[in-house]
């Protein structure tokens, strides 16, 4: 079949979009299997650079910071996080509005003026900067995310749901936590993998709330990359891409899940 | 009272200026079917949900077994709830659904596996103690609902519009299944419909419901051949209702003036002469003729009519016809026995006496 002129430019310009986003990721990966130390030249496929990132201690180390760090953060984020929007939800009061529309403000707030703002916050309390400082700071930017996630799960709830857990004589405590969250999970969990990957992945507030015994991985990519952007940085990226990608995925699934 | 289960008094639910229930009493006993009927928005689910313990009166009291309940909390009050949209949890399937309460009552493992078997046997869905929520049909998880609430022995049962979003023959299943159920296990049911031949068909009671207030309380009977108000014949079946006079009051008997004839109606209504009433007659009770009844015969009721049109409903047949003002009333004739008349021609509607219902409200 033949297809028309103005079919095959549609298909073109959807090459290019796509090209256009996943050139960089594309070479990125190529290059960190590339034998030579320049990222200009193919020269031969290796997983030296792989084998190295995992013989580099303060890599590991800085994995490590990472991990702990957005392991707590979400944790912390995803308990009030899920509280505030099952409050939000739940009750009316007044000034709910504006304390509601206060919860996603941080969403747009620049991150870097979050990050000046919460430094300027602990050296005025006098805490040093390290795991705390870095924790607090991600517990900060995450739990947006998971009130809009899970107020967006809690949309479809059926309250009546709760009012029948009472009726069969569920305190409003057993209620919660037997009824409203198993029902809600899905979104609960959703959050977390995204307040999880947000951990992760951040760079500009880790930056300023670091310490220097707390260096987590992007932070210390870009620390690398004063000396020149080698494969092992590549690999590095790759790695973290990785991982991102997989939890983003399991987030999806939930959060598109509905029946579950 | 002794055998009093449910007892309202004075109860007052206002949201903010809003009052949608009025001082509104109620006694209701042990082993009762009572339906709370009414069109939507008369109050009959804030009442009900008020005796589930979902909405706080905003005055008067609530009595349950002889305790005063309405500041109790939902779950500390021994009765339960069906709900319309039943309310299953989605995350269970029917067997933990019908055990959830026995959990929270640390009740033994093996004793909730018996009950709950025993609950399920009761509305024959044994083979679906493994199924979730979304895999039942609506008839099912109606009975899921049923069962999860009788299972806890509940004083009183309530049930607010449960066979609403079933079709019409599984509705009169249930219907009946229900009152069976009711009358085996000898629990007070307090049920809440609109639907007036479902509140006639089960309930020992009806309270009817407008407006916040309690228009008429009665047997299914009272309610239905004795209603007390207009609103109360409108809404329980179908009527006819003629606006007239009254010109006598006698010692058995009360003659209404309206539309030029006088109709006779049985005494033992608070009426005054010259009093503007409406006598109400329904339509299986109104009986066609082609000549009016002998001039002796005075206890006859007879107005002359003009047929207007008729409407086949099958066993019965809806004839439609005009009094001389143009005033539309129903008779329902036997379909077999239809009288050889046609539009336009004149005949004459009659009725005993004592299906004259006088209202006055």
């Amino acid at each position: 079949m033949r297809l028309s002129l103005g079919r095959k430019a549609a298909l073109f310009y959807a090459f290019l979009i796509y090209l256009f986003l996943y050139a960089p990721i594309a070479i990125l990966i190529t290059y960190s299997f590339n034998q030579s130390k320049l990222n200009a030249v193919w020269t031969g496929f290796t997983f030296d650079w792989y084998v190295r990132l995992f013989q580099n201690g303060e890599v590991l180390e800085a994995a490590k910071t990472t991990l702990v760090v957005a392991l707590m953060s979400t944790i912390a984020a995803t308990v009030i996080g899920t509280l505030a929007a099952v409050g939000m939800y739940r009750y009316k009061f007044r000034g709910k509005t504006a304390l509601d529309s206060m919860l996603y403000l941080p969403l747009v707030i620049p991150e870097i003026v979050m990050g000046i703002s919460l430094l300027a916050l602990f050296s005025q309390i006098k805490i040093p900067l390290g795991y705390f400082t870095l924790i607090a700071a991600h517990i900060t930017f995450s739990i947006p995310y998971i009130v809009v996630v899970v107020r967006a799960r809690l949309d479809g709830f059926d309250r009546s749901l709760e009012e029948a857990a009472m009726d069969l004589g569920a305190t409003p405590w057993q209620t919660f936590v037997k009824v409203t969250l198993p029902v809600i999970a899905p979104g609960v969990v959703a959050g977390a993998l995204l307040a999880f990957t947000l951990s992760i992945d951040d760079v500009i507030i880790s930056f300023f709330v670091a310490g220097p015994g707390s260096t987590t991985l992007p932070l210390k990519i870009f620390s690398m990359i004063k000396f020149g952007v080698t494969p092992e940085i590549n690999a590095l990226s790759t790695l973290m891409l990785i991982v991102t990608l997989i939890v983003v995925i399991i987030a999806e699934r939930l959060r598109m899940n509905k029946n579950v | 009272m002794t055998n009093c289960m449910v007892e309202l008094r004075q109860i007052t639910k206002q949201y903010d200026q809003n009052t949608v229930v009025d001082q509104l009493s109620l006694e209701i006993q042990q082993g009762e079917f009572m339906t709370l009927l009414g069109p939507s928005g008369c109050g009959k689910t804030t009442t009900l949900r008020m005796i589930a313990g979902f909405e706080l009166p905003t005055s008067g009291e609530i009595l349950l077994d002889g305790e005063i309940v309405q500041h109790r909390p939902a779950y500390q009050r021994n009765l339960n709830t069906v709900f319309q949209n039943y309310a299953l949890f989605p995350h269970l399937t029917t067997f933990e659904n019908v055990a959830f309460g026995l959990r929270l009552k640390k009740i033994a493992k093996s004793e909730i596996e018996k009950r709950v078997r025993d609950a399920l046997k009761l509305v024959q869905l044994e083979e679906f103690s493994g199924r979730k929520p979304d895999q039942l049909s609506g008839g099912q998880k109606q009975r899921v609902a049923i069962a999860r609430a009788l299972v806890n022995n509940p004083k009183v049962l309530l049930l607010d519009e449960p066979l609403g979003a079933l079709d019409l023959r599984l509705r009169k299943q249930m219907q009946v299944e229900l009152k069976h159920l009711q009358q085996q296990l000898g629990i007070t049911f307090i049920f809440v419909t609109h639907d007036q031949e479902e509140a006639l068909t089960m309930s020992d009671r009806i309270a009817v419901m407008n407006g916040g207030k309690l228009e008429q309380i009665g047997t299914p009977a009272d309610v239905y051949d004795r209603p007390v108000s207009r609103f109360v014949a409108e809404f329980i079946g179908e009527t006819n209702l003629l606006t007239g006079t009254v010109k006598e009051i006698g010692q058995s008997r009360l003659v209404i003036e309206s539309d030029g004839s006088a109709l006779v109606a049985p005494a033992g209504i608070a009426v005054r002469e010259l009093q503007d009433v409406t006598v109400a007659i329904r339509p299986e009770k109104a009986l066609l003729s082609l000549e009016p009844p002998a001039a002796a015969d005075s206890a006859v009721n007879h107005l002359p009519v003009k047929l207007v049109e008729r409407i086949y409903t099958g066993v019965t047949t809806k004839t439609v016809v005009a009094t001389h003002s143009g005033k539309q009333l129903v008779a329902h004739e036997n379909t077999d026995q239809l009288l050889p008349v046609s539009a336009g021609d004149e005949l004459f509607v009659t009725w005993n006496p004592a299906h004259s219902v006088v209202l006055t409200a």
